[in-house]
């Protein structure tokens, strides 16, 4: 078989979800083959994902009709620019987490990796599904199949995990329900639901009261997924809670992969004339995002707890998101989709961090950060990487990012969200220098009985290989997409823009 | 490739590389301090001779330039090695030797903690310094500035006291605010003009007609506040309380790389940014001149109450820093050379103060001026240079503070700007009103019977800290530190006689010659 | 008016079914409520797409004779299977939330000792 032919759009979904039903099976014969059966499930999806985003770049889409069947009777996996860089994202962010997570879930969930591993593999492959398929059913299903995982994991965390991942079950599951609901009407108005045939039946039934009702529906779902604001209250809690290594991985994810999930339906399904022209609903997208921004922000700014700071700032930081597709012009909707590249891996970084402190120091509050410099000198420098990002300084990917979100509000005279976006920016400044400061300073921070132990007491004791190892490689990735930008932009993210934005 | 590197097209890359290697090593080799301290100096000869050995090739050829990568369409990172540039990396690089050298002797000394992250961040801090003095365009800068404010948080607040921690929050505060506003800067001029070059006669000529010259006006004024590290008013106070941190470190800010990237941003954005001729048609020069003035008289008025030598330094800077601006504002070419020489010639001038201040606290732990009667017949060979220093502040000959001054005062008389004119000439009185207490205290009082002068600076030290040292080993940390000092206040004087020294006056000649080639 | 009531009943009953779930999600204190609320809402749209498939005088979407069937096939008297499809698959999910909400509650009541929300959030300071 050459390249082309070799059914990546098949192995980047079904491989994992095969192994996830095998290692059960072969974990109960020997526990400690299933670790090497989930790092294999996720490296060859990795290289499906790369696989298929090459072929994207050298072909165009890639199509995969589910067994032989056309579209649209058939459901077929649909992947262009956008679901590549997309897949890409979300296997190699797995990877990395699978890795990091060995020693954590060892640490914090002892006896307890076989059934972590399988749901694991079957968030991973919920969330792939999503990025990959085009047709909206399917992407309802695969929705299902993250979000339960999702719950289930969030679940085996400490103290108030379980009650909130009921929480995140009943607000969740309404999501998808909405979601649902809308690709139900969808289906009555036109009786298809690949997405790229509605894409060609709506433009037609843009008045129609069933499509717009269908609109609303599905992105009010899609919104509760993506914890927009006022539709976020599930994530605080629920990501603090969990254990390191699925915060690690569901943090960055989840809400990425709906803020794809938003993108796809308001741009590819639904035609950008459709939410300026019929419902002139950019402004609402904006002020949605502004308040996002500015709400994450100043809740981040009370917490003593780590986690749930970083929790905040994710809000804030989908605010970006959704307020540069609101502002609706090229520059800032390439910053937007920019944004979910540099957001997830900002996000899987900050996280790792917080896994490697909690392995060192059972707990993930500021304070827990004392002395961290001279304690743990890798993670700080992880932790300054992916803190100068969220802060948005060059040369890491989150200035470019803001740079075209900012540049695209200028270009398009909001005010309003440059302002927000620049507010926040000094916000995250302060945040995060509150806990810089906590690490690099040894002695400012000690209570009396610490101050008789001079510099020289306080050793070495980092965080275990594995875990640094994948920090390492996703703070240098921090910075390679930032100076990379550039052939990231132009080869892939350019065509992932819509035509038909006011230029 | 390696041997390409060397270069001369690819030296300003090299010259950024020096202190970010040595940086590394630096942090590598925290458990030798020696070998740590040797990086630090090996680097910094290293680094000045490459700043050197640009300076013949850009008075030949007029400019490197050096083009790495595309940050954003129309933007790259790149250099470009230009005269003014040079004036600016030759300052810089040269005190950073200097420095370093000072702070052995005065870390060693006082025993202080966190070394290794001092001279860490101090790399840092230079690789930023040298990056600003050599970029290309507005991102590069930004880039480098950005990295400037942070390399330098943890040298403000290296004490780690309350009082220090709450210096570098302003610090940090205040200079990321004003990065905020450079970043906005930056994208408005973006949006206009497609691009972020600096180029002689400025980049806006070809907005001046559709844009609104109150737009223009704003932008300028959002580029101003972004250069909030020249400690103009009423953004200054950062300075004074940044005082909080070691005296090698207000060296650094003062003399060295902070204050003096907040003054060559301006004169770049004067100069190369927006263009003498846009200035004049905006009426900019006389706002920034007001600005500036009025920042001369308040900061001087502040600092004859100081009581607090570095205090009173601070204002003393932030008073001369105001003078380069004034120059830069008058827009003539006689004022503007006079402010590009006065960036080197006030960098070690003021270096010389700092560091006569910190000797000062080292062997006498004294830091105000009323009790340091008596200190110059104890340290007579620090004092005499704050005396050198002191007179070139006030601008007067020989020293190299004079050349300066007159420059910008000729310029002003030239352009028939009288008010400045005045504005600076009662700047200098008063300098020499708040200068003199210091120089009558040092050496005319009688010392307070409770003290006994007749001890050796040895067992002064001893006293001091309460530990047993070998003579030897304080001999030499004095050394240390009396050594730069007396370096740079001989250099003032040099400067002064020999304005062509590092081809200083000759680059300011340069770069003045080609921004006002076509006015 | 009778008549937009009559011909909309279908809409109307899922509607008032989804909101008696909705209801029972926000209002009710006991977590088991919210949970059987939850399953209404899921439940009610389930029931719109089945009543959207629906047809007067059509027949059940079953072919007679198999794969093997040789006469013609007139869609317009079956009922439309497509949303029965669906309808199956999400049931499916409707039963694995079900599910792994339950196990969840029981690590609550484990936990907590009581399934009322607000005892809960007395019990976790």
């Amino acid at each position: 078989m050459n390249f082309y032919q070799l059914p990546f759009p098949i192995t980047i979904v079904f491989v994992p979800l095969l192994v996830c039903f095998l290692i059960p099976v072969f974990g109960w014969w020997k526990r400690t083959v299933c670790y090497p059966m989930v790092v294999t499930a996720v490296s060859i999806s990795f290289i499906s994902s790369l696989g298929i985003a090459t072929r994207v770049l050298q072909q165009g889409p890639v199509q995969y009709f589910m067994g032989g069947w056309q579209p649209p009777w058939g459901i077929e996996f649909y992947i262009d620019h956008l679901n590549a860089v997309m897949a890409v994202l979300v296997t190699f962010i797995s990877l990395l987490v699978v890795i990091f997570s060995k020693k954590s879930v060892e640490k914090e969930l002892p006896e307890k990796e076989l059934p972590f591993y399988c749901l694991f593999l079957l968030l991973f492959t919920g969330l792939i599904g999503i990025v990959v398929t085009g047709d909206m059913f399917n992407l309802y299903v695969f929705l299902e199949i993250a979000s339960l995982s999702t719950y289930a994991l969030i679940a085996t965390g400490e103290g108030r995990a379980a009650y909130s991942a009921f929480k995140y079950v009943i607000l969740g599951t309404v999501g998808a329900c909405f979601y649902l609901l809308g690709v139900g009407y969808l289906y009555m108005a036109t009786g298809s639901l690949n997405m790229a045939d509605l894409a060609g039946i709506l433009p037609s039934l843009y008045g129609s009261k069933v499509v717009i009702t269908a609109f609303i529906f599905i992105m009010v779902g899609v919104a509760i997924k993506m914890a927009l604001f006022p539709l976020h209250i599930w994530l605080p809690d629920a990501y603090t809670y969990a254990p390191s290594a699925v915060s690690s991985f569901v943090a960055p994810l989840m809400t990425k992969v709906g803020a794809y999930v938003f993108i796809r339906i308001l741009f590819k399904v639904f035609k950008p004339e459709f939410f300026m022209g019929v419902l002139h609903a950019t402004d609402i997208m904006l002020w949605f995002g502004i308040f996002a921004i500015l709400f994450g922000g100043i809740m981040a700014l009370s917490q003593t707890d780590f986690k749930k700071m970083l929790c905040y700032i994710i809000v804030a930081e989908i605010g970006y998101i959704i307020g540069g597709i609101g502002v609706a012009n090229p520059t800032a909707v390439k910053g937007a989709i920019f944004h979910i590249l540099n957001d997830a891996v900002m996000a899987t970084c900050l996280f790792m961090v917080a896994g490697m402190i909690m392995y060192k120091t059972k707990g993930h509050g500021i304070s827990d950060f004392k002395a961290a410099f001279v304690k743990m000198p890798y993670t700080t420098v992880i932790f300054i990487a992916g803190a100068l990002a969220v802060i948005g300084v060059p040369p890491t990917c989150g200035f470019f990012s803001k740079w075209y979100l900012l540049l695209g509000g200028i270009e398009a005279g909001q005010w309003a969200f440059v302002a927000a976006l620049l507010i926040c920016t000094l916000i995250t400044i302060a945040l995060f220098f509150k806990v810089i400061d906590q690490g690099l300073y040894i002695h400012a921070f000690k209570d009396a009985s610490e101050q008789m132990e001079t510099h020289q007491e306080i050793r070495s004791d980092d965080a275990p290989l594995m875990m640094l190892i994948p920090g390492f490689i996703i703070a240098a990735a921090i910075f390679l997409i930032g100076i990379f930008n550039q052939p990231i932009l132009r080869g892939i993210i350019e065509f992932a823009v819509p035509k038909g934005l006011g230029g | 490739m390696i041997t390409e590197l060397f270069s001369i097209h690819y030296r300003p890359l090299l010259a950024t590389l020096f202190p970010l290697i040595v940086s590394l090593l630096i942090l590598s080799s925290g458990k030798r301090p020696n070998l740590r301290e040797s990086w630090t100096i090996g680097g910094g000869v290293l680094l000045f001779a490459t700043v050197l050995s640009m300076t013949p090739f850009v008075l030949r050829e007029g400019s490197i330039e050096c083009s790495l990568f595309t940050l954003f369409p129309g933007i790259d990172f790149a250099f470009k090695v230009d005269a003014f540039g040079l004036i600016f990396a030759t300052t810089s690089s040269c005190l950073w030797i200097l420095v370093s050298f000072y702070s052995i002797g005065y870390m060693r000394s006082l025993k202080e903690h966190a070394q290794t992250r001092y001279y860490f961040s101090f790399a840092l801090a230079i690789l930023g310094a040298i990056g600003i003095a050599l970029s290309a365009n507005l991102v590069t800068m930004f880039l480098f500035y950005e990295l400037l404010t942070l390399s330098t948080y943890p040298l403000v607040a290296h004490d780690e006291t309350p009082e220090a921690l709450h210096a570098g929050h302003k610090y940090l505060a205040y200079l990321l605010t004003g990065g905020l506003f450079f970043l906005f800067g930056i994208l408005m001029t973006y949006k206009l003009t497609g691009t972020t070059d600096f180029r002689v006669y400025g980049i806006f000529q070809s907005v001046l007609g559709s844009t609104s010259k109150l737009t223009l006006q704003i932008i300028f004024f959002c580029f101003l506040i972004g250069f909030m590290k020249a400690a103009w008013m009423p953004f200054h106070s950062w300075l004074p309380t940044a005082m909080a941190a070691p005296t090698p470190v207000s060296a650094l800010l003062h003399a060295v790389a902070v204050v003096k990237a907040g003054v060559f941003g301006i004169i770049k954005l004067v100069c190369y940014l927006f263009g003498i001729g846009v200035m004049k048609e905006l009426g900019l020069g006389v706002a920034l001149g007001f600005v500036a003035a009025v920042t001369i008289i308040i900061a001087n008025f502040y600092a004859i109450g100081q009581n607090n030598l570095k205090r009173l330094l601070a204002y003393s800077t932030i008073n001369q820093l105001s003078f380069i601006i004034i120059g830069v504002a008058i827009l003539t070419p006689m004022s503007v050379t006079g402010a590009m020489i006065h960036i080197p010639f006030h960098g070690f001038m003021k270096i010389t103060l700092f560091l006569c201040a910190g000797a000062i606290m080292v062997v006498t732990g004294k830091k105000d001026i009323d009790q340091m009667a008596g200190v110059g017949r104890e340290m007579p060979i620090t004092m005499i240079a704050f005396i050198i220093a002191a007179l070139g502040m006030c601008g007067a000959p020989p020293i190299a503070g004079f050349i300066s001054k007159w420059h910008v005062c000729l310029g002003a008389v030239q352009s028939g700007q009288l008010v400045f004119l005045a504005v600076i000439l009662a700047g200098s009185l008063l300098d020499v009103v708040y200068f003199f207490p210091v120089i009558r205290t040092a050496f005319f009082e009688k010392v307070p019977a409770a003290e006994t002068l007749g001890r050796d600076m040895e067992e002064k030290i001893e006293v001091v800290k309460g530990n047993i040292e070998t003579r030897e080993t304080k001999r030499n940390l004095y050394l240390f530190m009396v050594v730069p000092l007396a370096i740079t206040a001989v250099f003032s004087i040099i400067f002064c006689l020999f304005p062509h020294t590092f081809h200083i006056y000759d680059l300011a000649q340069m770069a003045v010659k080609d921004i006002f080639g076509g006015i | 008016m009778l008549e937009f009531l009559f011909g909309k009943l279908n809409y109307i009953t899922y509607i008032f079914l989804m909101m008696v779930g909705f209801y029972a999600m926000m209002a009710k204190r006991n977590l088991v409520k919210k949970l059987i609320g939850l399953n209404i809402f899921q439940w009610s749209i389930i029931l719109y797409f089945i009543c959207i498939g629906a047809k007067r005088g059509g027949t059940i979407p079953i072919v007679e004779g198999g794969h093997g069937a040789t006469h013609v096939i007139h869609a317009l008297q079956y009922v439309n299977p497509l949303p029965h499809v669906l309808m199956l698959t999400a049931i499916v999910v409707g039963v694995g939330t079900t599910g792994v909400s339950l196990a969840i509650l029981l690590m609550i009541y484990k936990k907590y000792k009581t399934l009322e929300e607000d005892e809960i959030l007395g019990r976790m300071k």
